[in-house]
């Protein structure tokens, strides 16, 4: 509870600050958790300030208000679109009484919201890599099957292709994996220079061997002169920016971990080039992989904030990032989008509309960028916000097992799953995420890491999610170079319908054991709970494995479905929907009139509906069992919608509790008299 | 007496059976054999019974390759990649059929009409013409 002291307040003030739930000043407060920064508290007013509002409001413990965001130039009108010129930031005094400031602030009839700028940290599990050691690096050269690439280590990297080595899993699972292989040798596609990925996270290692070539770099910008060159408000912002300490990208200081160089290596190590590890967008070898900005949150013992965050990315959308990676989130369970918007979210929703604006041109395909989050690692059965939004993407893990990780979040607001890794399924660190790492910082390995070589594992949504913004960066640069253009929802429809299923693995598994691992020096012992019961993942992890191939597949175009003329038939919407369309939960099947006229549809029934949910239950199409029913008459051609639910069995938004995002495929159909198995046209 | 009044008929039945199938015949190719047609080639579908129906932004595109026995579909119906599909055909009295590489079946049988360099397959039984023209399929999709 918020404890406030007015002593200069007039009594009907008083009244109207605390007694009337629908007019008091503190329902402006917008803070969802107890750990926030009480130097400072965000501002955002009704409309820009002027100079009077501003200077009236430097009272009671406030020592300045300032705009939170810097202006860059031609940005003006994009952020006022989204409000961004009226968020302020209002520094307190050291012997402030945060209570008191919060309400004087509150009280003021200019300001709008006042959220805390409350305070991220990364999750235990994930805290220390455990590192390659160079003689394993130099003994795993050697694949099962062909590999495109030649990066020493790539087959040791399960979760871009997984063929069954139970190296990697007792109960491993061959295709447990992304499906990238054939995305980079038979398209021949890995990437593009000009599809930037921001990976908000702690500072990328920028030198890195496996990293330098993808790094993006600011052109404006002259490294190490300690001036503003570009006039962007930032001082050597060259690989991105430091928001925790100011200045250059940090990776090494004390309390560092390596998180952000190893979710960038997942993103966009440089491939082909025969050493490390490859990226799932890390090109072919050719410098044409996907770029890495990096936006610095977490600095050593410094934590992020809702301050930092939102500054790296609008700082990620100003200076053209397409994907935003971003492996944090709140751990506060709220009962809807509305609760986080209310409780202290609405900057973070701001800034990822604003990175999502198609105005601001980032890429030819969507114009607006695409954010991905996870879902957390607290094993909670809810996403963490701000994932959780229906709109926003949110990333789950899996194991090499193909199965749910102990650790992952899982249930409303997961969207899609990913690699993540996982401990105990094989007695070494194999079955985890192997990526690029700084050596210099403390890891778990025999030496604390420190001199030993720059790869290491890892597990964690925080893994996986930078899978799922390699895999978004590739299509992206996929749809570039065919020459397609995608809304932003669009794109996020067709990425969630790109998936193998995971649900039919969890129904015939009731329960997976593990390997006891002790965690070096603190006595526990990986997992936390052995056996794990898979049940409670059910149908709760979104809409499956993200599959590379697919979306590309879906990027190219799907072709038309063919139906045969004269008796209900079935289409399987599996290219559609992927391998999960089996077990989604759908909306609406929307047939139009022409189509309806074309085909000559006749009005059919689903059978056992009561059982096998059908939607809907009787009509001109409806769809069971990740099946399209129809029946048409006569020869011709149409379009009919379906919707779905992307994770989880209801739509999230507003007050809804947390829930899936809604996702639409519009599926062409020709009726013919003619229809082979195989699809052939004769 | 019975007998040889019932056989009489039935040798009446036979007769005018005999004469049904002649006039049948005469109906519909004038007493005689089908003039054999020759597939081999290559084909592209033009306007045809399904393409006539497609509305809004449909597209159908589809060449056929038929040579000594064996045949290949290269096709691309809407978006997408296009898809190439083959194995071995036979025509006898102008009715085609044919069998994909994978051992699956076309779907229809056609009855084959070809006039210059247009030809039509309709589906045997069916009411479904497919018009095709002679064209050499572009390099670009082989």
């Amino acid at each position: 509870m918020l404890c406030v002291a007015l002593s200069s307040c007039d009594k009907q003030s008083e009244d109207k600050l605390y007694h009337n739930p629908e007019t008091s000043a503190l329902t402006k407060v917008r803070n969802y958790g107890d750990d926030y920064l009480k130097s400072d508290v965000l501002v955002k007013f009704a409309s820009v300030p002027d100079e009077q509002t501003l200077n009236s409001l430097s009272d009671r413990g406030v020592r300045s208000i300032r705009p939170l965001f810097n202006t860059m130039s031609g940005k003006e009108e994009l952020m006022a679109k989204h409000g961004l010129d009226r968020w302020y930031v209002a520094e307190l005094e050291e012997d402030a009484v945060f209570d008191d400031a919060v309400a004087y602030l509150c009280f003021s009839e200019a300001v709008s919201t006042v959220e805390y700028n409350a305070v991220s940290r990364l999750s235990e599990i994930e805290t220390k890599f455990y590192p390659v050691e160079q003689e394993e690096a130099e003994a795993q050269t050697k694949a099962e099957t062909p590999l495109p690439f030649n990066d020493k280590l790539l087959s040791m990297q399960w979760h871009y292709y997984n063929g069954g080595n139970p190296l990697f899993s007792r109960n491993v699972s061959a295709n447990a994996d992304i499906n990238v292989k054939d995305v980079w040798e038979t398209l021949g596609m890995g990437g593009d220079p000009d599809i930037i990925v921001a990976v908000v996270d702690e500072g990328v290692k920028y030198n890195h061997p496996d990293l330098k070539d993808n790094m993006w770099t600011n052109p404006g910008e002259i490294p190490g002169n300690y001036l503003d060159d570009d006039g962007n408000g930032y001082v050597d912002d060259y690989y991105g920016y430091n928001f925790v300490d100011g200045g250059s990208i940090t990776w090494d200081k004390e309390g560092d971990t390596g998180h952000g160089t190893h979710c960038a290596g997942t993103i966009a190590a440089v491939n082909n080039n025969n050493i490390g590890v490859a990226g799932v967008a890390g090109g072919t070898g050719k410098s044409d992989g996907c770029r890495i900005m990096s936006c610095q949150i977490f600095s050593g013992e410094g934590a992020a904030t809702s301050k930092t965050q939102a500054m790296a990315i609008k700082y990620a959308a100003d200076m053209g990032a397409s994907v935003i990676s971003c492996s944090f989130g709140t751990t506060t369970p709220l009962a809807s989008d509305d609760a986080y918007l209310n409780g202290g979210g609405s900057l973070m929703y701001d800034v990822i509309k604003y990175f999502e604006d198609p105005d601001r041109n980032c890429n030819p395909v969507t114009g607006g960028g695409i954010a991905v989050f996870t879902t957390g690692n607290e094993s909670h059965n809810f996403a963490h916000y701000p994932g959780a939004m229906a709109d926003i993407i949110s990333v789950s893990a899996f194991g090499p097992d193909m199965l749910p990780t102990y650790y992952t979040n899982y249930g409303p607001g997961c969207n899609i799953a990913a690699p993540g890794g996982e401990m105990g399924q094989v007695s070494s660190t194999k079955s985890l995420v192997l990526s690029t790492v700084p050596k210099e910082v403390e890891s778990n390995g025999h030496d604390g890491g420190l001199g030993s070589y720059d790869y290491g594992y890892m597990q964690g949504t925080s893994m996986a999610c930078p899978h799922v913004s390699g895999v978004v960066a590739l299509a992206l640069s996929y749809a570039k170079k065919l020459g397609k253009k995608f809304t932003v929802q669009e794109f996020k429809n067709l990425v969630l319908s790109s998936t193998n299923d995971i649900d039919t693995k969890i129904s015939t598994t009731e329960k997976k054991d593990y390997v006891d691992v002790p965690i070096k020096g603190t006595g526990y012992h990986y997992p936390a709970s052995n056996p794990l019961k898979m049940a409670p993942f059910y149908h709760q992890v979104g809409t499956g494995a993200i599959d590379a191939w697919q979306l590309m597949m879906h990027i190219e175009g799907i072709n038309t479905l063919v139906a045969k003329v004269g008796a209900t038939s079935w289409l399987d919407l599996t290219e559609f929907f992927g391998t999960s369309s089996v077990s989604l939960t759908y909306l609406s099947v929307d047939v139009p009139e022409e189509t309806v006229k074309s085909l000559g549809l006749q009005n059919i029934k689903a059978s056992n509906a009561r059982v096998y949910p059908a939607v809907p239950e009787e009509g001109y199409a409806y769809v069971q069992f990740g099946r399209l029913y129809l029946n048409p008459t006569k020869v011709g051609s149409g379009k009919i919608t379906i919707r779905a639910i992307g994770g989880g069995d209801h739509l999230g938004g507003g007050s809804n509790p947390p829930g899936g995002m809604e996702m639409s495929q519009t599926i062409s159909i020709i009726s013919r008299e003619v229809k082979s198995e195989n699809g052939g046209w004769l | 007496m019975e007998d040889g009044c019932n056989m009489k008929k039935i040798a009446l039945f036979i007769m005018s059976a005999l004469l049904l199938v002649g006039c049948g015949g005469s109906d519909s190719g004038g007493g005689k054999t089908p003039i054999p047609v020759d597939v081999t080639g290559e084909w592209e579908l033009t306007d045809i019974t399904v393409k006539s129906a497609l509305v809004g932004d449909q597209t159908a595109d589809v060449y056929l390759k038929f040579q000594a026995g064996e045949f290949t579909i290269y096709q691309k119906i809407g978006e997408g990649r296009p898809k190439v599909f083959s194995g071995t055909y036979s025509l006898t009295e102008n009715l085609l059929s044919g069998k994909y590489s994978d051992g699956k079946f076309w779907g229809a049988s056609y009855d084959v009409e070809i006039e210059g360099s247009v030809m039509r397959l309709t589906t045997h039984g069916g009411k479904e013409t497919d018009t095709y023209r002679k064209s050499s399929i572009p390099s670009d999709w082989k």
